[in-house]
C-alpha cells in the first residue's frame, strides 16, 4: 500500500504543535492543555485538527502574555524609575549617576517582586530611548545613537543582584536554628 | 472581569445547556470560536468560579480522557447578569427605525 505522506506529515506538525503547547503553558494551565488535545481525537477532518492543535499555541502565547505584564504595579514603577533615571542622565555630565540609579531600582524591583524578574530590565533599560525619542533630545548620545541602550546593562546586573539578596534573605530567614 | 462579545457566546451556550455538561470540541461549534479564543476564555471563567470541570474517561480504548465544563451557580447568575447587559447594549445601540 501506498504511503500517505500528507497524513505523516499532518500527524507530525499536530503532534509537534501539541509538544510545543505543553512545554509553553505553565504548569498550572497543563491540564487545560491536554483538555485541548483531547478534543483533536473527536476530529475527523485533518485540517480541522490541525487548526485546532494550532489554537493551543495561541493559548499557550495568551497565558504568556498574560503572565509577563500581570503585574501591573511592578510594570509602572519600573517605567516612572527609568524615566527619572533617563531624565538625570539626560542633564548630568557623567554617566555614573544614571548607572548608579538603574543598578539600584533594579536591585529594588528585582528583590521586591523576584518572580520573573527579569521583566524588570526592560522598562528600567529602555525608559531612556523612549524618553530621548518622545523628548527629541538626543543630548550626549547624538554622536552615538546606539549608546541609549546600555541601560540594558546596569538593569541587568541590579536586577541579578537583587535577586541574590532575595535569595539570601529568604535563607536567613528560613534557615534551620542552630546553622 | 472584561466581559467579551466571544465570553458572551461562551456563556450562552453553557448557560443553554443548563446542568448538562458540555465538551469543548461542542462548545466551539456552539459559538463558532477556534480552540485558541475558546480555551483562554475557558480558563478565565474557571479562575472566577464560574465555570466547574470534570474529566470523562472515553468509551473508546486508547483516546484521552475528556475534560467537561458546565456552570455553576455562580457562574449561572453571574452569566444571566452578563447577558441581561450585553442584550441591553445591543438594544441601545440599534437605531430608532428598527425598533
Amino acid at each position: 500500500m501506498r504511503p500517505n505522506y500528507q497524513e505523516f506529515l499532518a500527524d507530525a506538525v499536530e503532534r509537534w504543535l501539541n509538544r510545543c503547547m505543553l512545554a509553553l503553558l505553565p504548569a498550572h494551565r497543563r491540564a487545560w492543555g491536554h483538555a485541548l488535545i483531547a478534543e483533536q481525537h473527536e476530529m475527523a477532518n485533518r485540517r480541522e485538527r490541525l487548526t485546532w492543535a494550532a489554537g493551543g499555541i495561541r493559548m499557550s502565547f495568551n497565558e504568556l502574555i498574560h503572565r509577563i505584564f500581570n503585574d501591573r504595579p511592578t510594570w509602572a514603577a519600573g517605567l516612572a524609575f527609568g524615566v527619572v533615571a533617563a531624565l538625570v542622565d539626560l542633564h548630568s555630565s557623567t554617566r555614573w549617576p544614571y548607572i548608579l540609579l538603574l543598578c539600584v531600582f533594579a536591585l529594588t524591583l528585582a528583590f521586591w517582586q523576584p518572580r520573573w524578574a527579569w521583566r524588570w530590565i526592560f522598562p528600567l533599560g529602555l525608559s531612556l530611548p523612549i524618553v530621548v525619542v518622545v523628548t527629541n533630545n538626543w543630548g550626549p548620545y547624538s554622536i552615538d545613537r546606539f549608546d541609549v541602550f546600555y541601560g540594558l546593562v546596569p538593569s541587568s546586573l541590579g536586577t541579578l543582584a537583587g535577586l541574590a539578596m532575595r535569595s539570601l534573605s529568604s535563607w536567613l530567614l528560613h534557615k534551620p536554628a542552630g546553622q | 472581569m472584561r466581559i467579551s462579545s466571544q465570553t458572551i457566546a461562551v456563556l450562552q451556550a453553557l448557560k443553554e445547556s443548563g446542568l448538562t455538561w458540555s465538551y469543548g470540541y461542542d462548545l466551539s461549534k456552539l459559538t463558532g470560536l477556534k480552540s485558541g479564543t475558546l480555551y483562554p476564555i475557558l480558563t478565565r471563567l474557571d479562575d472566577e468560579g464560574w465555570l466547574e470541570n470534570k474529566w470523562e474517561q472515553s468509551r473508546e480504548q486508547g483516546r484521552p480522557p475528556r475534560h467537561l465544563y458546565r456552570l455553576t451557580a455562580a457562574g449561572s447568575s453571574a452569566a444571566s447578569k452578563a447577558l441581561k447587559t450585553a442584550s441591553a447594549k445591543t438594544r441601545a445601540q440599534r437605531p430608532a427605525y428598527e425598533t
